[in-house]
């Protein structure tokens, strides 16, 4: 008898339609961890290299440098709110107590605390996207 | 080192990282605090600030290249490159601090 | 009332075939058919062809688990018309191993939960292999696990985690919800002797809180939130070398009544 692997592979990564909002932002937190970590490595090295050859530390960076500066500002403020929720969450906090399991079933970790949490975590997104904003124009001289 | 420990790790760091990025943010950028570039303790929350966030970031790349490639022999392969890509990084990062606050 | 609706079914013989192909058919349903009893008179008046597994039809048993229209559900707890379309797509489970049309493999699965010790581990030997007694356990100590005793072992968990769908050694929720429940229950110490699996590098730390296994959990079992207890545990008897309260204490009632006259 054969049978036949029918592993998603990365693209189950990527299924949201008919699940929680929570995939979404696990997602979210990967790539947005993967941006960071790409500059983060060029960042130490490009600081390092120019400072040691020719002295200069920090360059005022061009409109380029501006704009990845800008988005980068935005993944960071994300990765951070997100992540406080999902250190909370991996220890146990806002998943809610064990319950008897009867029907109509809730589940409490996808309403109750922890989808305050994603609020919350939402809501000061927004709130420290504004003054991002303010920041962003004033780097670009607008 | 048990998984465990080096998710409690994972965690701790970014919580850190939280506190000493915000300090470099802020040193490096708004000219009215610059000032908090010469008091003794900037160095060390700085060379906190880079073996934080490189154990973060390299471990946190760990965990998704281990899930992309299981397998105990793949495992171990990853987390030792990533670990002397950290140990280069940190080494090559905290010179440039040494010459750069070693004068004062 | 009656009405026709589509069903675009999977169909699959790995041992005989190359690709598989969809196949369509035609079913009156009403307001209670299931579509485990659509895919039975499928079976029984278009295509005996047909591969099904199920046994109970009334989400117990765990076995009719698949994908309708792209979501890991139970045929028998599913209605049709909740369904709200007129074509249903039909298709094994995902991230398990097809064997033929609508029915996947879970040895691997079940070796996997083999290999966290799915029962109650005690230290008085002599007590477990010859009872005198019973363990009293208080109601509060049995809710902290009855939740997630509950489970009926379908899989469906299992095959909807994203880390399950390209990391094959990842224990999967079933497995650590299982780890959970009986690492959680009073009577039981061996949370130790599971350790060595479930943190590991394919353990619970796995885990993202992704969520999608609760979101596809028929019975209520809520696997991400007994595998971030489970962290929990792990890491306050790991690091911090806390140990819970165990009962010890055996109330001498005896736990059989043999009485023959
Ligand atoms: S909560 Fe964890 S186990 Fe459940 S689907 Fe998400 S990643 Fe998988
Ligand atoms: S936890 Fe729920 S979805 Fe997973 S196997 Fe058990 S009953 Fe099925
Ligand atoms: S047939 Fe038993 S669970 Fe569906």
């Amino acid at each position: 008898m054969k049978s036949r692997e029918n592993r998603e592979g990365i693209f189950g990564w990527l299924k949201f339609r008919g699940y929680s909002i929570e995939k979404i932002l696990y997602i979210s937190q990967r790539v947005s961890g993967v941006g960071i970590l790409v500059f983060l490595i060029t960042h130490i090295l490009n600081v390092g290299l120019i400072y040691a050859t020719t002295g200069i530390l920090w360059e005022p960076p061009g409109l380029i440098g501006k704009a990845i500066l800008i988005i980068l500002g935005v993944i960071v403020i994300f990765h951070s709110l997100n992540g406080i929720r999902l250190t909370l969450v991996e220890y146990g906090f806002l998943v809610g107590k064990p319950i008897r399991a009867v029907y109509p079933y809730r589940m409490t970790t996808l309403s109750g605390k922890q989808r305050l949490a994603i609020y919350l975590v939402t809501t000061v997104f927004v709130i420290l996207m504004y003054f991002w904003t303010m920041v962003a124009f004033h780097l670009l001289g607008w | 080192m048990r998984e465990s420990t080096k998710m409690l790790i994972h965690y701790i760091t970014g919580f850190a990282i939280l506190i000493t990025g915000a300090i470099h943010l802020i040193a490096s950028n708004l000219k009215t605090l610059e000032w908090i570039k010469t008091t003794p303790l900037y160095p060390v929350s700085q060379g906190i600030f880079l073996a934080t966030v490189l154990y973060h970031a390299l471990n946190g790349l760990r965990v998704i290249l281990v899930e992309l490639m299981p397998g105990y022999r793949s495992g171990k392969i990853i987390s030792y490159t990533l670990l002397i890509l950290g140990v280069i990084l940190f080494v090559f990062g905290s010179y440039v601090l040494i010459i750069l606050f070693g004068e004062r | 009332m009656e009405r026709k609706i589509q069903f675009k079914v999977f169909k699959f013989n790995p041992s005989i075939e190359v690709t598989p192909t969809w196949r369509v058919y035609e079913v009156e349903v009403d307001r209670g058919t299931t579509v485990l009893d659509a895919l039975l008179k499928i079976k029984e008046e278009q295509d005996p062809s047909l591969a099904i597994r199920y046994s109970c039809r009334q989400a117990i048993c765990g076995s009719c688990g698949m994908m309708i229209n792209g979501k890991q559900r139970l045929a028998c707890f599913t209605r049709v018309l909740e369904l709200n379309s007129k074509i249903i797509y039909v298709e094994p489970l995902s991230n398990y191993p097809i064997i033929r049309d609508l029915v996947t493999d879970f040895s691997e699965l079940f070796s996997k939960e083999r290999s966290v010790k799915p029962y109650i581990i005690r230290d008085d030997v002599e007590e477990m292999s010859n009872p005198t007694g019973m363990y009293l356990q208080k109601p509060d100590e049995l809710l902290s696990y009855l939740q997630f005793a509950d489970c009926i072992e379908c899989g469906l968990c299992s095959s909807a985690c994203p880390t399950v769908s390209t990391d094959r050694l990842f224990l999967s929720p079933m497995v650590l919800n299982k780890a959970y429940r009986f690492s959680a229950d009073s009577r039981d110490s061996g949370l130790v002797h599971r350790l060595p699996v479930i943190d590991s590098e394919h353990g619970c730390w796995r885990c993202h809180f992704a969520a999608a296994c609760s979101s596809v959990c028929p019975k209520g079992v809520d696997p991400a939130k007994s595998i971030q207890l489970l962290k929990r545990m792990i890491t306050s008897t790991n690091i911090f070398k806390k140990s819970r309260k165990r009962i010890v204490e055996i109330s001498s009632r005896p736990h059989v009544t043999l009485s023959f006259p």
